[in-house]
């Protein structure tokens, strides 16, 4: 092995400019690699985070109502909401648990009809929006709501209402028997969360909403909170085991809908985004080892008639394209997490297409990158493999070289 | 006896044609001699050398190497069989560019598996050739005679059965020539090293203790002769 990464480092400086473009061509993969994946994990961190405030770490609800959760079915509630918040939060590694209704909503200003402008009305105590949600920090325009009667509109409904701070609406939902329950609201504050879907919400105090819903004291769910979203599986378990809490479903956020799946699709992403990045930066090492291997068929034949094998003769070549990665790659990630630290701090403004993302989905329409040591990690094992991708067929070629066919090919 | 055809045939395919560049060889090479397989070219020379060097195989025949039949030897087995008990002298000296003349040496000595009291081997090996004060150089600070030397001292660093040699003068000029040839006779004179070239430059034939013609793929003459 020392003879050949003896050969392999010598043969870098043979051709310096080939050698250099090459190591370039593998710096500027691995650099992309590291920005995407950050990217890609900033985007996956968000969304964790969002889902983490949405939906809570743990969710406790009737069990008839995790079955129909896309229904979001009133009549499946926890009625008495008190005991099972005392008894979550008596749970050791749990933060805080707030009871929560979610229902369904059309909405008009007091002057129209009610149409065909639907919003997703939240009620809970005021500690989730300031604590949980950060609501306060997602005002573009007034306060958050203080009694019942109050109202706080995503921008996209309010957009759609043309209603502003100020102003009434009217919202129509439903109480826990399926009967139309309207209420006057007033607009008290605008939010913008990030995303035209998620900006579709209605945010009211959860004794307006259990008058909504006909349900006094009661909820649809209690959100459970952890230091950590990480904790969120142990936590749910300990949970399920408790006695009060026996006839309720117990989930953690990443056992439900649509984060079950967020994850996966991210990781899908990444693995594709990975993948082509890896294939076109493996084809600029396959065409300098491929152009190395023809100016040196005689040399090759040379010292396969000396007794090199076919399995060095391979070797050899591989050494030569992982050590191209492996400075390649040093270069590509330390770059690369420059860029991805800098953007970290500023942001990517990727607008109107994450905007059309499903609402169930909380993509926000400017990223910020996550540089950690996992993804320089990776993108710099992932340079490796753009060698190796890169590397195979020339080696395999220079190692189909027969010494005789070398002795014909004269200089 | 070091080596031996017996019976050999080789053909190759060029285009719709079968070309038959050996027909029915039968020659040895015993040790310690300083032989000539002489033609011209399409003779049949060069690849009676290829076949007793172990680098291809015959189309019918066998091929002896100390006693042992090479020619149905697996392609991992004979590049061991190459890297220890034959040395190689190119026209074109063939060195590794990108090695000095000292880790030229050396690798013949790693291929064939040389552990240990490798660097005084190959500093005796370059001196014995007149090279002492060159190790370090690498081959494009070398003349051509010495790029030769240096091949030389490849060859025989491994005490080789025997050196193949293919036209080793041919890309020297003749003052540079006759020194590298008055150097193999003296190794083989003075070490019984084994020497088979293949050539038509006179100068080579005239140094030769033998001289096999080849015309057409066979065998025509086999002349021992008295040195010059």
């Amino acid at each position: 092995m020392g003879i050949l990464l003896q050969l392999a480092f010598r043969n870098l400086g043979r051709n310096r400019r080939r050698t250099l473009l090459t190591v370039l061509t593998v710096a500027l993969g691995t650099g992309l690699l590291t920005v995407a994946l950050s990217m890609l994990t900033g985007i996956l961190l968000d969304t964790l985070k969002f889902a983490a405030a949405a939906v809570g770490h743990v969710r406790v609800v009737d069990p008839e109502y995790a079955r129909r959760d896309q229904l979001m079915p009133l009549a499946y509630n926890l009625p008495d909401v008190a005991a099972v918040v005392a008894a979550a939060e008596g749970q050791p590694g749990v933060l805080s648990a707030h009871p929560h209704i979610m229902m369904g909503v059309t909405g008009a200003r007091e002057d129209q009809d009610i149409g065909e402008n639907f919003s997703l009305l939240h009620g809970a105590p005021i500690a989730y929006y300031t604590d949980i949600l950060d609501l306060d920090v997602y005002l573009s325009s007034g306060r958050l709501p203080a009694k019942d009667g109050e109202a706080v509109l995503g921008e996209t409904f309010a957009a759609e209402l043309d209603v502003k701070v100020g102003g009434v609406v009217i919202v129509l939902g439903q109480t826990q028997d399926g009967s139309p329950s309207p209420a006057r609201l007033e607009v008290v504050g605008l939010v913008d969360l990030g995303n035209k879907n998620v900006n579709r919400q209605t945010f009211v105090l959860l004794s307006q909403a259990q008058w909504l819903a006909d349900l006094e004291g009661g909820a649809t769910e209690v959100l459970v909170h952890t230091a950590d979203h990480d904790d969120a599986d142990e936590v749910a378990a300990a949970l399920r085991s408790q006695s009060a809490l026996s006839a309720y479903d117990v989930a953690a956020w990443n056992e439900r809908p649509p984060f079950d799946s967020v994850g996966a699709f991210l990781q899908a992403v990444r693995g594709i985004v990975s993948g082509i990045i890896v294939f076109i930066t493996g084809l600029g090492v396959l065409n300098t080892m491929l152009m190395s291997v023809l100016e040196r068929t005689n040399e090759i034949g040379v010292m396969r008639a000396m007794g090199l094998t076919s399995s060095q003769t391979r070797a050899m070549f591989l050494v030569e394209a992982v050590t191209i990665a492996a400075f390649g790659g040093v270069v590509g990630v330390s770059l690369g997490s420059g860029v991805a630290f800098y953007l970290s701090r500023v942001g990517i403004h990727l607008g109107e297409a994450v905007a059309k993302a499903p609402a169930g989905i909380p993509l926000h329409e400017t990223v910020y990158p996550h540089a950690s040591v996992d993804t320089v990690v990776l993108a710099f094992l992932l340079g490796l493999a753009m060698a190796v991708v890169g590397g195979i067929l020339p080696a395999w070629r220079a190692s189909r070289i027969q010494p005789v066919e070398a002795m014909r090919h004269r200089r | 006896m070091i080596c031996q055809l017996v019976g050999v045939t080789k053909s190759y395919p060029m285009g719709d044609l079968l070309v038959q560049a050996l027909r029915g060889v039968n020659v040895s090479v015993g040790a310690g001699e300083f032989t000539v397989f002489a033609g011209p070219s399409g003779s049949g020379k060069s690849t009676a050398l290829n076949l007793l060097g172990c680098l291809d195989r015959p189309t019918s025949g066998e091929v002896f190497l100390d006693g042992q039949n090479v020619a149905t030897l697996s392609d991992d087995a004979l590049g061991a069989v190459r890297a220890r008990r034959i040395g190689f002298i190119f026209q074109s000296f063939n060195l590794i560019p990108v090695l000095t003349a000292s880790e030229n040496v050396d690798l013949a000595l790693r291929l064939a598996g040389v552990e240990g009291s490798r660097a005084e081997r190959v500093e005796k090996a370059l001196t014995e050739v007149g090279l002492k004060d060159y190790l370090h150089r690498r081959p494009s600070q070398l003349s051509g005679g010495q790029q030769q030397r240096v091949a030389i001292a490849r060859a025989l660093v491994k005490s080789p059965a025997i050196v193949i040699a293919d036209e080793p003068t041919a890309n020297l000029d003749s003052t540079n020539g006759e020194a590298i040839l008055d150097l193999m006779r003296q190794m083989n004179e003075e070490k019984g090293v084994t020497f088979l070239f293949s050539t038509h430059d006179p100068m080579v034939m005239a140094r030769a203790k033998r001289v096999v013609r080849l015309k057409d793929g066979e065998v025509v003459a086999d002349e021992v002769r008295a040195p010059s």
